[in-house]
């Protein structure tokens, strides 16, 4: 086995892939078990491994994949924050402030949508390398990114309302 | 800013701010090693514990108990008596005169005559039947005999002046009568 090449790898791609793990997973700790996790998945199919140019997308899929069977199994258990934390006085124009809303909205979103908005808006999958990625087809993940962005929808709008009527605008 | 932009945005200001990974390439390595022993491990126990049920089953498939099979089937010659005969409690022997074996229908020529201190006769059996006991009554024999392809004990009256045998009342697998004699 050709371990440099991997060693390579590692050294050069794990930043890139803890970001892509945290983003998948939501906290910095299962970010880091989760890749380390893929990693050595990849270790042991390593001599199966073809086209070692693919690798990364091997990672990141496995990534993907882990983490939503990580969900299923409760192996990790975020609380979700349907509500997004009371911002009191805060402005709500500050970009911090809707940084951190819609991160918390994005966190509350179950592995698999979340799998599917990461893939597509963070790493740029087109649908069907999402499709391969997760071992789905198209119109799943089709489904799955539709009903994020609907919910998403939905909760941003109604913490709109919900500021609105706090600062006392008129509709 | 449409919402898909606000994603893309977020999550890439959130990914910013994570760092960097808090192992090396060659913990990785090491763990990935440890991993595949552990893995090869599992793979020969199964594999051990597969070959062992294997053999397991082949030996109870081979041994099961053939009631059958602990019976002598076929003719057996004067110079090889079958073992299962040794110490019955009828001396049983080769038909020296008579009815040959083959002209009786039986199959153990040797089991199906008798001789007693009452006298000799040979007995006309059914197929692959031979005799494992026999009790001399007026007027002929009561002989108990056994069926080499089924696990079927009979018991039948034998006319001591040849005649055809007839069924004998039998309880147990025993028949029911006295005057039991023995092989001096």
């Amino acid at each position: 086995m050709d371990e440099d090449a991997l060693r390579e790898f590692i050294t050069a791609r794990s930043g890139a892939l803890l970001r892509s793990a945290y983003l998948l997973v939501g906290d910095r700790a299962h970010a880091e078990d989760l890749l380390q996790t893929a990693l050595i998945k990849t270790y042991l199919a390593w001599p199966r491994i073809r086209d070692h140019g693919a690798l990364e997308a091997y990672v990141r899929r496995t990534m993907a994949t882990t983490a939503t069977s990580w969900w299923r199994g409760r192996r990790f258990r975020e609380r979700p924050h349907i509500e997004v934390p009371d911002r009191a006085e805060a402005d709500p124009v500050d970009p911090r402030i809707e940084h951190d809303a819609m991160w918390s909205l994005l966190r509350a979103l179950p592995a698999r949508q979340r799998a599917v908005l990461v893939l597509r808006y963070y790493e740029g999958l087109s649908e069907a390398e999402i499709a391969d990625a997760l071992h789905m087809s198209r119109g799943t993940v089709k489904s799955h990114a539709s009903r994020a962005l609907t919910a998403l929808r939905d909760r941003l709008t109604r913490q709109t309302t919900t500021d609105d009527d706090r600062t006392g605008v008129r509709r | 800013m449409s919402l898909e932009q606000r994603i893309s945005t977020t999550m890439a200001r959130a990914a910013e701010g994570v760092g960097a990974a808090g192992f090396t390439a060659d913990e990785i390595l090491h763990k990935g090693r440890t991993a595949r022993v552990r893995r090869r491990a599992r793979r020969t126990a199964a594999g051990v514990v597969a070959v062992v049920l294997a053999v397991v089953a082949t030996l109870t498939a081979t041994n099961l108990p053939d009631r059958t099979s602990q019976i002598p089937a076929g003719p057996t010659s004067p110079a090889s008596p079958s073992p299962t005969l040794t110490g019955w409690p009828i001396p049983t022997s080769a038909p020296q005169s008579g009815t040959p074996a083959q002209d009786l229908g039986i199959t153990i020529a040797n089991g199906a005559e008798i001789t007693s201190p009452h006298g000799r006769f040979t007995m006309s059996l059914p197929a692959g039947t031979y005799i494992i006991r026999g009790v001399h009554v007026v007027g002929g024999w009561v002989v108990t005999t056994e069926s080499a392809l089924h696990p079927q004990v009979d018991s039948w009256f034998q006319p001591s002046n040849g005649g055809r045998r007839s069924g004998w009342p039998a309880r147990g697998g025993r028949p029911m009568a006295t005057d039991w004699w023995w092989p001096a």
